[in-house]
């Protein structure tokens, strides 16, 4: 009897305190938490870089809430799976708004990006995305009003890409991932080398999942291109650049950025020590960050962002995707402080004037574009060592 | 006294009934026919002794051991092998290796299995030319023969058969009965079930008719020819 | 062109025997148990994850690592069994549950191994070096090429088992006719744990020579599964001759339609294949020895 009343007495003191705390959020001059949806993909055949990308995002927002980067604004992340399946991002970014996200980063894929447009318009809740945005050249308002992407887009990575093959060659042939971001790029960098006089004597695709690339390859091989560019994830850069070697086909193999996901370690292990001298790839800075020149204006930041990711999670980071987010986070922070307010609809505005300095690229959002980093965000880069580094 | 016997053994399928309490021996060295209309519950009996089916109630017995809830395997190695119903053969594997798989229990160094395929192709001559055919490729009557040897390749003491006869002609049932009284003159104990009891009759030494379930008459096979007893069983006598 | 073609088919008929390998495994456990193996693919993936722990992490030499995969498949296939399996027969479910089971195995043991060794791609060095094998104008890697030999070794010593062991023929036996082999003396739960541990072994293996070619990780079994099945109904579900022959149909079809065709629609067009197979041979290539086998 007595343990009950105690027990009572406990849960109502309790509920005061709660009550009390509730009560100074609501105060202006207090610290507001307010939550955000943090989507990736946690399984998935792209987990390796969705791992990366909640943690890029989760130092950010412990950086932001650490340094009161938005004054009187606590961010508190809402972690979902999005499995690299854009119904399964479609239910998590519901699960968030629901819980009361007043913006979202994520999800990992192109394909999911696309699948969320609508809810972000419906809800009139913000999205920056870590895939891209899908509507060729640029998404554009009202389908895509809320929805935004952080990664560089087809022109931007197109552009190098082609920039890079043309350099000594006539011709090129494309391999790429036939999923909805392989698409979009490969589409990009074709329309690059057809206005630069180049032209594309193959297109291959494969699966994300494929991992015999010999009859693609056989295909390009009797084209006879000049150099041979490749747009995926995962695994396949890799086997890519081993089967080419293992075909007898001595071409620049150029890969485009983002196919780095596993890193260029893992890359250059399983594409073995031959394969990797014909192979150039167009990085993000991120990528080559302590070989970029020290004039680049992401020198600095990423002298201090990848040291504390490697303290706070023990190695370093997989990929671009850690930095993409990374910068998601702040370009979302950057919004809610010249907002001044965390409803939705003015954190959009925002972040439709945002010009923001961030690891990745100088990221720019207006009403006209939705994609965040345009052309030269890329860095040419060679494996030397095992290692990828800057310059060709 | 040395034998496979049930006593009191009941069992059925789900809700349904199909033994009633029956009791039955089976002597080494004789044939014993189990008689009786379709239905009757003949081949459940058999099954059960050959631990194909349970018993729901009752025991079974082999030289006075306790065999009524030994697995398959243990039984086919004690002596008690069952030539089911429809013969139950590996169609498409050949007449060596139906023979060979009938000795699975008994692992036999390759010499003795030659030597015990050759005991049994001594019984039935017909299937040594066709030792590398495939079962499904032979008659009727040879394929009897080949689930016959099946079971005798395991050295059974007791070989229950069910149904020999069936869609076989008249000859070659009268060869493969002959067979059975060879098998009983040698010492093993032969249960037959017949539904068409004439011919079983003619080798059999001792007989049992059923009907529903149960046991309704037992006796000699001799006496059983003398009295009219499967007459006044077709026809609705025997109470 | 000519080159292009014989390019084209010696990946495909390379990449078909891994998969004939495959159907055959699935071809095991289904005439044992009549239940389709959705999980045949992850046995593929354990193999390899194994060997990749014994080489990478614990320097183990190569012969090592490769008896540790057929041990880790085997033992894997008779925990399923027994774990799985055979717990489910008390129940008599019908035959569709153990499928999906299988499947729900399939998910299990991905999620762990994501839990144990993460989303990165595990890879070793190839067993013969790096240089490629060339003949004129065809070439390949030599791992790619040791698929050749290993996988007629495994067909080979399946054949043998099959044909002339005590339980190789109980298994045929027991497939053909269930009832048959019970009433002999065998013990059909028996076999059910042979065809596990016998189809997980060889998976493993394959496995194992597959790693350093295609890098292993999680996810990489399903698309084993699907593979391994479409060569197992090409050629006749349980028969495992069928099965070769449909696995190096799928290769090569495969193979000649990414790099003939259009790469973008490769499973598509695979799969596509195996409907029309399906419509024209419902009962598999060699359906007249499914027929036979139906007369008893």
């Amino acid at each position: 009897m007595r343990l009950a009343r105690a027990l009572s007495g406990t849960v109502a003191a309790l509920s005061s305190l709660l009550l009390v705390a509730d009560a100074s959020g609501a105060v202006a001059a207090g610290t507001k938490t307010v939550k955000i949806g943090l989507l990736a993909s946690l399984s998935g055949y792209v987990a390796s870089y969705g791992t990366d990308e909640r943690d890029g995002a989760l130092l950010a927002i412990n950086e932001i809430n650490k340094s009161n980067a938005i004054p009187g604004v606590t961010l508190q992340p809402i972690v979902l799976d999005d499995k690299g399946d854009p119904t399964a991002a479609v239910e998590a970014a519901q699960q968030a708004i629901d819980q009361g996200a007043i913006a979202i980063l994520g999800p990992t894929t192109t394909a999911g990006t696309a699948a969320l447009a609508s809810i972000a318009t419906a809800r009139q809740v913000p999205d920056i995305s870590f895939g891209l945005l899908p509507v060729a050249p640029h998404a554009k308002p009202p389908a895509y009003a809320y929805s935004l992407s952080i990664e560089p887009n087809d022109e931007a990575v197109g552009d190098l890409d082609a920039a890079l093959a043309g350099k000594n060659v006539k011709t090129i042939a494309l391999i790429y991932d036939s999923n909805a971001y392989g698409q979009s790029i490969s589409d990009g960098i074709k329309r690059e080398a057809a206005a630069k006089g180049i032209r594309t004597v193959a297109s291959e695709a494969f699966k994300s999942t494929s991992t015999d690339m010999t009859p693609q390859l056989t295909a390009i091989r009797s084209a006879k291109p000049d150099a041979i560019i490749d747009v995926g994830g995962g695994t396949t850069p890799g086997l890519i650049a081993r089967q080419m070697y293992e075909l007898g086909m001595h071409q620049k193999l150029v890969i485009s950025a983002v196919s780095f996901g596993i890193g260029a370690v893992k890359f250059a292990q399983i594409a073995g020590p031959n394969a990797l001298s014909n192979v150039r790839h167009t990085a993000f800075a991120e990528e080559v960050w302590n070989t970029l020149p020290k004039a680049d204006p992401r020198y600095a930041k990423l002298q201090a962002v990848i040291p504390a990711f490697r303290k706070a999670y023990g190695h370093d980071p997989n990929g671009y995707g850690a930095a993409a987010a990374y910068d998601a986070a702040w370009v979302l922070a950057d919004a809610i402080k010249r907002a001044d307010s965390v409803d939705s609809k003015k954190i959009q505005a925002a972040l439709d004037q945002t010009k923001y300095q961030g690891t990745l690229c100088l990221a720019q959002f207006s009403p006209d574009s939705h994609s965040a980093c345009h052309s030269d965000s890329l860095v040419v880069s060679k494996l030397a060592g095992g290692k990828l580094v800057y310059g060709d | 006294m040395p034998g496979l016997e049930v006593q009191a053994g009941c069992t059925g399928y789900g809700d349904l009934q199909v033994l009633f309490g029956v009791e039955l021996a089976i002597r080494p060295g004789a044939v014993t026919a189990v008689l009786g209309p379709n239905g009757a519950g003949k081949s459940t009996l058999l099954n059960v002794l050959a631990g194909v089916h349970p018993f729901w109630s009752g025991s079974a017995w082999l030289d006075g051991r306790d065999v009524t809830n030994v697995a398959i395997p243990e039984r086919v190695r004690a002596g008690i092998t069952l030539v089911p119903q429809g013969r139950e053969l590996f169609g498409p594997m050949t007449v060596r290796e139906n023979l060979e798989l009938g000795a699975f229990q008994s692992r036999l160094p390759r010499k003795r299995m030659e030597e015990r395929i050759a005991r049994t192709l001594d019984l039935f001559p017909d299937l040594a030319a066709r030792l590398e055919k495939k079962v499904q490729e032979l008659s009727g009557g040879q394929q009897q023969m080949v689930a016959i040897g099946r079971a005798l390749m395991s050295a059974p003491a007791f070989l229950l058969i069910d149904e020999p006869s069936q869609g076989l002609g008249p000859i070659v049932v009268e060869a493969v009965l002959a067979s059975l009284a060879l098998l009983a003159r040698e010492g093993m104990g032969v249960a037959l079930a017949e539904q068409d009891g004439s011919a079983g009759l003619k080798v059999a030494d001792q007989c049992y008719v059923m009907r529903s379930g149960s046991v309704i008459w037992s006796g000699s096979a001799e006496r059983a020819g003398r009295e009219g007893v499967l007459k006044e069983l077709y026809f609705g006598g025997i109470r | 062109m000519a080159e292009v073609i014989g390019q084209l088919l010696v990946t495909g008929v390379l990449l078909g025997l891994m998969y004939g390998v495959i159907a055959v495994c699935i071809g095991i456990i289904y005439n044992a148990t009549q239940i389709i193996n959705f999980a045949q693919g992850e046995f593929v993936m354990i193999g390899g994850v194994a060997a990749w722990v014994l080489i990478t992490e614990l320097h183990a030499p190569l012969w090592l690592a490769g008896v540790a995969a057929v041990a880790i498949g085997a033992a894997m296939g008779l925990i399923i069994e027994r774990l799985v399996i055979n717990t489910a027969r008390r129940f008599r479910p019908p035959l569709l549950t153990y499928i999906f089971l299988t499947f729900g195995v399939s998910i299990i043991l991905s999620n762990l191994t994501m839990f144990a060794f993460g989303t990165n791609p595990l890879i070793f060095d190839p067993f013969l070096g790096r240089a490629p094998i060339v003949f004129e104008k065809i070439s390949t890697s030599s791992q790619y090429a040791l698929l050749l030999p290993l996988c007629l070794v495994l067909l080979a010593g399946l054949t043998f088992f099959f044909a002339y062991t005590r339980y190789g023929k109980s298994m045929r036996a027991a497939a053909v006719n269930e009832f048959g082999a019970k009433i002999v003396g065998i013990d059909v739960g028996v076999l059910s744990m042979m065809a596990f541990a016998l189809s997980g072994a060889v998976s493993a293996l394959v496995g194992f020579f597959l790693t350093p070619i295609t890098t292993t990780s999680y996810s990489i079994g399903l698309a084993f599964t699907l593979k391994g099945f479409a060569a197992a109904i090409t050629g006749g579900l349980g028969d495992f001759r069928g099965a070769v022959v449909g696995g190096l149909i799928i290769g090569i079809v495969e193979s000649l339609g990414a790099g003939l065709v259009s790469s973008q629609f490769q499973d598509a067009i695979t799969f596509l294949f195996v409907i029309v197979m399906l419509v024209v041979l419902p009962k598999g290539i060699f359906a007249s020895m499914v027929e036979e086998r139906d007369r008893l």
